[in-house]
């Protein structure tokens, strides 16, 4: 294998982990914006959304595309129940007792999804059939003879969904009333209420949000490492956090660019350091930045206050 | 000219009489902590004949002593300086495989080279034993500079990431280094004969308490509440706030040391994933539980926590779990009344995964899944406490007798009076 095509190939999988990244960051990010939490049972919603998924395909078999919108508005559904039953009577309290409420509810998440489904890790279907599969086969295949770059159809899949949702995310953010109210409360969330902006809705919506994308981001996860169990979600979670805070927690680009900064760093580090390294590469990137850039990247040089 | 004569005098004759007064004082703590020694020791025999020098009991009372440690160490650095720190059993770990790798390597060397010294075995494991655990306090120390020194320009959820961070580059590195253990764990360690028992953990946990609440009160512990209350005020009052978090660091860190030594040397082997997220997050919910700030609280909370999990290991205690939360919920609905549309819909959810957890409880008692279940009534637990009461049991307070008399005395007045 040429230095090339071995760049190349860790280059793909730096991107496809990149994008899937992002998609939780995203998550991460918007919550903290509207609520200045951390919301640790982010993580485990991926978890939910890839044996939903698992089940969608396997026991009832729905095409994939159909399991991802199942999983999507599930999730949706949970990440607003969750924000309604365990975060919102500590709304006016200490952020540190909603925190470990969140630990909590991951915790929680977690061990249902063992007690139900067992701790085994269940294989996921990898191939995406149809057209659809047909269609990411022949992407393969162009890209192998015309760029030398050896890529995986499902590979393909996980960078296109990922980038047609960050471009859709972006539109939603900048165009529409809710994104505008959403980044009102960002700003002031007192004053967006004062403004007539319904402050409990908007933040349900963006729990609902956030957890589709993550919903997403854990069926692409269960295609492209087919193996779902109930801590499918812990590692990829921190991760993503991390991201978050890598590119500037609350911002929108940010997230997305800590994201594939964090997934390229890693598939590099395992290439051509140590893959015993791997991890402890996205948390040593994570200090990094802290020490030099506390508010990340893109972050503004804002003073916390308290 | 007179008058500042007599002023003199009297200032002359008041500093004999106080440092005659720190004589006693000083006299009385060494009495006071020798008392203390020789009532651990004879506690220690007690509950060593009571329990049986290797029972199952005893091994819970030396945990929850161990988790007292963490739970009170940890607030040091959370309750009284409000620097939120995720990656305390990091530190744990360090002091473990530190003090863990000199016991391995050179434990049996060590004993012999002090009994050779001239004083008999009996006297050198001891010996051996405090030196392990300085050993084990000084490494988590270096650990507690160095994660301090770099992070400390961090605030809220930052530093807590960035200690995360810390803690699972600890992990990962011990999990890479076949020298002690790796990924299989460190085992067994058994150079140096079992020492850890109910004597030197509960002595641990006496001076970790005292240092606290000494340091509490005096100039420094002042000056860390005050970063607690106010940073930049106190930053302009001229507190040495760069000093000072270090400091917590620091000393909280040694005593995450110590409790790490000290599980080492109970257990007699290590494992990475005893000092994962999840362990740092316990110890941050104990503090959390307890009341950020009071000794007390975090002490209980500790108790309470480490005792509930082992209740939830045996059938009775997995019962009593869900009757508990059958309790939860029942009380909620009582105070339902009052409640809001959203909180009933909270309400009518919780319900419903009441019956459902009771029912599946049921199944699963007859299946034999204990674990499985106990973990899952934990976070339900956790999740429960913290919505009824978010800051904490004792909030920032410490426990006191009067005022849980003060809080009794309209109940006991109405049930003399009948009701009103």
């Amino acid at each position: 294998m040429g230095e090339f095509e071995r760049f190349g190939l860790y280059f793909v999988q730096g991107l496809a982990w990149g994008s899937v990244y992002a998609l939780i960051a995203l998550g991460y990010t918007m919550v903290y914006g509207v609520l200045r939490l951390i919301n640790f049972a982010h993580g485990d919603i991926l978890m939910v959304a890839a044996y939903i998924a698992l089940f969608a395909i396997t026991l009832w078999h729905l095409p994939l595309l159909l399991a991802l919108l199942l999983a999507i508005a599930a999730c949706a559904l949970l990440g607003a129940l969750i924000e309604r039953g365990a975060y919102r009577p500590l709304r006016n309290q200490p952020r540190l007792a909603a925190l470990i409420t969140a630990i909590g509810v991951s915790l929680f998440l977690e061990n249902l999804a063992q007690l139900l489904f067992g701790a085994a890790p269940r294989p996921f279907p990898t191939e995406i059939g149809g057209r659809l599969g047909a269609l990411m086969a022949l992407a393969s295949q162009r890209c192998r003879q015309s760029l030398q770059i050896q890529i995986e159809p499902n590979q393909i899949f996980i960078i296109i969904t990922s980038a047609g949702l960050l471009i859709l995310l972006h539109l939603l953010v900048s165009r529409t009333r809710f994104g505008r109210a959403m980044r009102a409360i960002s700003f002031d969330r007192e004053a967006a209420s004062l403004m007539g902006i319904n402050t409990d809705r908007i933040i349900s919506l963006t729990f609902a949000l956030g957890s589709g994308l993550a919903a997403v981001a854990g069926v692409l996860i269960a295609l492209g490492w087919p193996k779902v169990w109930p801590l499918l979600g812990f590692s990829p979670g921190i991760k993503a956090f991390i991201a978050a805070v890598l590119g500037g927690i609350g911002s929108i680009p940010g997230a997305v660019l800590g994201g594939m900064t964090l997934g390229m760093a890693e598939y590099m580090t395992a290439g051509y350091i140590s893959s015993d390294y791997k991890d402890a590469i996205a948390f040593a990137i994570l200090i990094i930045i802290l020490l030099i850039r506390p508010k990340g990247i893109t972050g503004k040089g804002m003073i916390e206050k308290a | 000219m007179k008058k500042r004569d007599r002023r003199s005098q009297s200032l002359r004759v008041s500093e004999s009489q106080s440092q005659k007064r720190n004589f006693f004082e000083m006299l009385k703590r060494i009495l006071l902590a020798i008392i203390i020694l020789v009532g651990l020791g004879l506690a220690d025999w007690i509950i060593s004949r009571a329990l049986g020098p290797d029972s199952y009991y005893l091994q819970i009372v030396i945990e929850v002593g161990i988790a007292i440690i963490l739970a009170v160490s940890l607030n040091l650095i959370n309750g009284f300086t409000g620097q939120f720190s995720l990656g305390h059993a990091g530190f744990a770990a360090v002091g473990a495989y530190a003090s863990a790798a000199i016991t391995f390597y050179f434990g049996a060397k060590l004993v012999d080279m002090v009994a050779g010294l001239g004083v008999g075995p009996a006297v050198a494991k001891p010996l051996v034993f405090i030196g392990v655990l300085m050993v084990a306090g000084i490494a988590a120390a270096i650990a507690g500079l160095l994660v301090g020194l770099p992070t400390l320009r961090l605030r809220g959820d930052y530093l807590a990431i960035a200690t995360l961070g810390f803690s699972e580059i600890i992990r990962l590195i011990i999990n890479n280094r076949p020298e002690i253990g790796g990924a299989a764990g460190f085992t067994p360690l058994v150079a140096l004969p079992k020492f850890v028992s109910f004597f030197w953990v509960y002595l641990f946990v006496i001076i970790t308490i005292v240092v606290s609440a000494n340091l509490l009160r005096s100039v420094h512990g002042r000056a860390l509440l005050s970063i607690r209350e106010d940073e930049l005020a106190s930053q302009v009052m001229g507190v040495p706030i760069t000093y000072y978090k270090v400091m917590a660091f620091v000393l909280g860190a040694v005593f995450a040391g110590f409790a790490g030594c000290l599980t080492a040397h109970q257990n007699l082997a290590l494992h990475p994933n005893d000092f994962d997220l999840i362990a740092s997050v316990m110890i941050v919910v104990m503090v959390v539980l307890g009341g950020m700030g009071s000794i007390t609280g975090c002490a209980l909370a500790a108790v309470l926590l480490t005792l509930l999990s082992y209740a939830l290991r045996s059938t009775e205690g997995l019962i009593g779990g869900c009757l508990l939360i059958g309790l939860a919920i029942i009380s909620l609905a009582l105070a339902g009344r009052r409640m809001r549309s959203y909180q009933k819909s909270i309400l009518s959810a919780a319900l419903l995964m009441g019956i459902y957890l009771l029912l599946k409880a049921s199944q699963l008692l007859l299946e034999q899944r204990l674990a499985e279940l106990r973990m899952l009534l934990f976070s339900f637990l956790l999740i429960m406490l913290m919505l009824t009461r978010p800051q904490g049991l004792f909030g920032a307070r410490e426990f006191s007798l009067a005022r849980l008399l003060e809080y009794l005395r309209p109940l006991l007045r109405r049930q003399t009076h009948g009701p009103a």
